[in-house]
This record gives C-alpha cells, structure tokens and sequence, in this order.
C-alpha cells in the first residue's frame, strides 16, 4: 500500500486527472473560459469527489462485497453519486443561500462528470482503504481544480488574441490544452 | 396518474430489480468464462518464464508477509521450480513481471506482465532482447549503462528507472527463493 | 427517407457527437491511442447506446417524468455492465485490457444520457434504435479517425501492422496524452473549416 504523500502527489501532478488520465474534460473544456467560474466548479467536484470516495468505499466494502455481487460496482456507484449531488445541492440551497448562488448552478454537471466516476473506480480497482480512498478522491480533485483553474487563466489570455476562425472556440482550447499536458509530463518520474 | 413519491419509487424499485435480474443472468453466464481466461493468462505467463514445467500442475503458495507487498504470487511447479509474480515501482506506475526460477536457484525466464511507462522507452522493457539477459542468473544482479558483465545487466537506453525496477524484481524474487524455497519442499 | 437514413445522416454528419455537438470527450482523448482501441471503444459505445435507446423509448409511457433521470440511469448503467462484462469474457487479452477504466465509465458518456432525454423519450422504438445506431456510428467513425491518426504518427503502424518505414521514428508524443488534446484540436479546426465552406457554397 503506497503511501498517502505518494497518492496525493501522484494524483495532484504525475496522473493529473484532467491532462494525464482524461477524467473529467466535459467541465475542463466547457466551464474554463473565466478563472472564478472555474475555481468555482473546482471546488464544488473537490466536495462532491472526496464524500463520493468515501461513499463509494463503503458501498463497496460493506454492501457489494459481503452480498457477491460486485460486478454491480457501476450502477451502486453512479445512483449514489448522483443521489450525493441532489442531496449535496439541497442542503447547500438551504443552508447557504450565496454558496448556493456561486456553485449551484455547477452541481448538476458533476453527476456526469467523469473524475467521480473515475475516481471510486480506481479507488477500488488498487484496492485502497477508507483512508486512502478517500486521500486519493480529494487529491484527485485538487489536481482537477489546479488544471481547471491554470488552464482558465491560459484561455481568459488568449480570449483577446486573433485566432483563424476555423480554430475559435474548442479547437484552440484543445491545442492549448495539449500544451499543458507536454508541460505536466514532465512531473513523470517524481514518485 | 398518482404520482406520489411512494408510488415513484415503487416503480423506480421495480425497473431496478428487473435491470438487476437481466445483470445477474448474463454475470452467472459470463462468471466462469472470465475466470477461466484470467487463470489462463496467468499461467500462461508462469508457463513462459518457466518453460519445461506443465502449467497445468501448478499449485499457488502462500507469499510470507514481509514480502506480500512486493510478490503478489508465487506457484510452485513439481519438479520444475518456482514462478513469481513480482510488482515493483518503475517510471509510470507499477511494472509487474513473472520470474521463474528453477530448483537450484538460476532464472530460467523473466517477462514483463504490466506496466505504463513510455512506449519507446521503458515500454522496451517487454523486448526478449532485454529480458533474456536475467536467464541463467543466480545471484542478485546489477544496472549497468553499456557492457554488462557478470552479474550485471545492460540498461535499456533512456530508460533506466524501468530497467531498475525489473532488476530490483528479480532480485526479490530471488532472494524470496534463498529465504524461503530452498531445500525443495516449500510451502510456507 | 427511411427512418434508417434519417437517423444514420443525423448521426454521422449533421449531429455528429464528437465533430459537432463536442460530447463524450473523455473517452475519445483517452482511448484512441490506437486505431483498433478508438473502434472498438466507438461500437462498445454503440452498442450501449443502441440498448439504452431501444429499452427507454419502450418504457417512455411508463416511467414517470419526475424519475426519469434515475430510470434512465439505471437502464444505461445495466446496458454498461453487461458490455463490460461480455468484453471481459470474449476479448479479456485485447479490448478489456486495453479500454480499461473507461469502459465502467461508458455510463457518464454524456452522448447516451444525451440521446436518451432528446430523443428516445420522445419517439418510438424504431426511429430511437436507428438513432442510436446513428449517433454510435457517427462517434465511432470520429474515434477510428483519430485512433489511426495517432496511431500513425505515434507508433508508425496501423492496427497493428508497422507501416512506416524504419528510418522515420514516430512521435511517441502522439499517443500519449498532449497527442490527443492536440490531434483532436487540429481534427476540430479541420470540421469547422470545412462546414463553413460548405455553408458558403449553400448561400450562393
């Protein structure tokens, strides 16, 4: 069993979520175009991601597994998570009406958002405890919100260049993002 | 149509279980398939690494704890000797190889059975020309750049983590073997 | 036109899921690392897509709107596992190890709930099956596309058989993950030029 600086590390930065595994690029590409909006979403999955880790290990753990019948991982995961985020949205509309008004809107995409489906299948893929389940989905999610983020500032910058027309929008976002990925392998090897 | 939330769940509760009926049908058709195949790749490996032993007869043993976290599996083959599967840390992620090694301690094979790390690089790893260097060998072994003498074996060019951890592999399954399965009879 | 024609145009060229309605991108960067990987994750794809279609256009009168959603996401997320699980009966050494992970995670592929709200819950069995068949192809016929791009450029050979001649070292950059973001921008910007040019011919 790794350790948890060695999870934390390898998810933040050498296994990125977003620019080395491919998890969670409909919200990558779709809310980054302003720095808050994406600090926004990042932090709305980072809350989603590490209660969905825990929640999913102990559906896992203590429901599927004494039952044998664990090929229904998929859809015990996905109901929960998407049973997590009405709750989550409800009770941050009740509790907290200008949280709710800054990442409400958000919380609904999480449902579909791959990172947290990724996240409780990798966690029990390797195995991991309640601990580290949960250590690797709130890394997982920093490393969400620091590509999130980084790559918002990157497009708020190039909002204001001249782009040929065929490359507005996705496409310059795409080649942007490619860029930064070149620039994160170079974590590989750190852990 | 009533649509109380009893009645909602009622039928939410009904799609579920048909849906969990259709999936328990093709799991129970599927189960023993997928078992199989998992059982004959693995040995397939072991068979591969240990080239004279009959797969078929192969029993598993149980790893002694201070080594369970890097031997995920050892089979003894009667007769023939041992093949390990070994999990050591390499550039992108575990790299995992097969080792046999035969009654009186020489590598008789070694095969790389997963790994993520760079196509080109330490993806050079799985090549015969690399890993036909460990056969024979029977005493913890080396990375070298360049000529590889005795007891040394040559690097993959650029990839020197990868071939390290193939290296520190075998080594442990090496030393597992000196430790443990010595005199013939092994089970620990 | 038939309702196979209909659904089929729409699927691969007018509403194309990858090219035009840019949805489903985390499987179509992470598994066209080779041809034979974007095929097969795209029929694996359709063939949820096919099921999930066929099985909530069927239902449609029966589930109650208020918990569509979770219906909805119950019958897609069966649909997954039993492809996951045939795939790791039958194709355990190719496919299953090399789709991986993003085989669980076919069931938040936004194009089959995508599908499944728009249209299989608002047309009849037939059309929704052609629809899915559609969509599926259109998706496929986008991650073959970049899979034997990348798969070129990056590994010199084309499934599986090298192709490029010994003295040309491929990028081994293209199939790892700057290759997809990049592969597929380029991809997009091409579809973009292309349909405007298309709709300049229409004006005149």
């Amino acid at each position: 069993m790794p350790t948890l600086l060695v999870i934390i590390i390898s998810s933040v930065f050498v296994n990125n979520f977003v620019l080395s595994r491919f998890l969670g690029i409909c919200p990558f590409l779709g809310v980054s175009k302003r720095i808050d909006t994406a600090l926004g979403m990042g932090l709305a999955v980072t809350f989603v991601m590490t209660i969905a880790s825990a929640f999913s290990y102990m559906v896992y753990a203590w429901i599927l597994k004494p039952l044998q019948v664990e090929y229904l991982y998929n859809i015990a995961f996905i109901l929960m998570i998407a049973s997590l985020v009405q709750i989550v949205e409800m009770v941050i509309q009740k509790v907290s009406p200008t949280l709710y008004s800054a990442l409400g809107v958000y919380l609904p995409l999480i449902t579909t958002n791959c990172a947290v489906l990724g996240v409780a299948v990798l966690n029990m893929q390797e195995n991991y405890n309640l601990l580290e389940s949960v250590v690797n989905g709130f890394s997982a999610a920093v490393g969400f919100t620091l590509g999130i983020v980084l790559f918002a500032g990157v497009r708020e910058r190039i909002a204001h260049n001249r782009i040929l027309s065929a490359f507005e929008g996705f496409p310059i976002a795409l080649l942007s993002a490619g860029l930064m990925a070149i620039a994160f392998l170079g974590f590989q090897g750190l852990v | 149509m009533k649509e109380s939330p009893l009645r909602l769940g009622l039928t939410l509760l009904i799609i579920a279980g048909i849906m969990g009926l259709i999936l328990g049908g093709v799991n129970a058709a599927t189960k023993d398939i997928i078992a199989k195949k998992v059982d004959e790749v693995n040995r397939a490996a072991y068979g591969a690494v240990l080239p004279e032993a009959d797969t078929t007869l192969m029993e598993s043993l149980t790893v002694d704890d201070a080594y369970a976290d890097r031997i995920l599996e050892i089979y003894r083959a009667p007769e023939c000797g041992y093949a390990f599967r070994v999990s050591t840390k390499g550039y992108g992620g575990a790299v995992v190889i097969a080792v046999g090694i035969d009654l009186s301690g020489a590598i008789t094979g070694v095969q790389v059975v997963e790994h993520s790390e760079t196509p080109g690089l330490g993806a050079n790893a799985s090549n015969p020309a690399f890993t036909d260097q460990y056969t024979g060998a029977a005493d913890p072994l080396t990375v070298v750049k360049g000529e590889a003498g005795a007891n040394e074996v040559s690097a993959i060019s650029g990839a020197t983590i990868t071939s390290r951890s193939v290296t520190d592999s075998v080594n442990t399954a090496l030393s597992y073997f000196r430790e443990f399965l010595k005199g013939g009879t092994a089970d620990v | 036109m038939s309702k196979l024609t209909l659904g089929l145009k729409r699927g691969i060229i007018e509403e194309n899921p990858t090219f035009v309605q840019v949805l489903g991108m985390c499987p179509t960067l992470a598994t066209t690392t080779s041809a034979i990987n974007g095929l097969g994750m795209g029929l694996s794809v359709t063939a949820v897509l096919i099921g999930s279609n066929l099985v909530i256009s069927a239902l449609r009168k029966i589930i109650p709107n208020k918990i569509r959603i979770p219906a909805y996401i119950i019958i897609i997320a069966t649909f997954v596992t039993v492809v996951d699980l045939l795939l790791q009966a039958f194709f355990y050494d190719s496919l299953y190890q090399a789709l991986g992970l993003y085989i669980p995670l076919i069931v938040v592929n936004c194009i089959i709930l995508g599908r499944a709200e728009a249209f299989a819950s608002k047309n009849d069995p037939v059309s929704s099956l052609f629809d899915g068949l559609g969509m599926g192809l259109g998706f496929t016929l986008a991650l073959t596309v970049l899979g034997v791009i990348r798969e070129i450029l990056g590994s010199g050979s084309l499934f599986g058989i090298s192709i490029l001649p010994d003295v040309i070292t491929p990028a081994v950059i293209m199939i790892m993950a700057p290759g997809g973001f990049i592969v597929l921008g380029i991809l997009l910007a091409l579809f973009n030029h292309l349909r405007s040019r298309m709709n300049k011919g229409k004006e005149r």
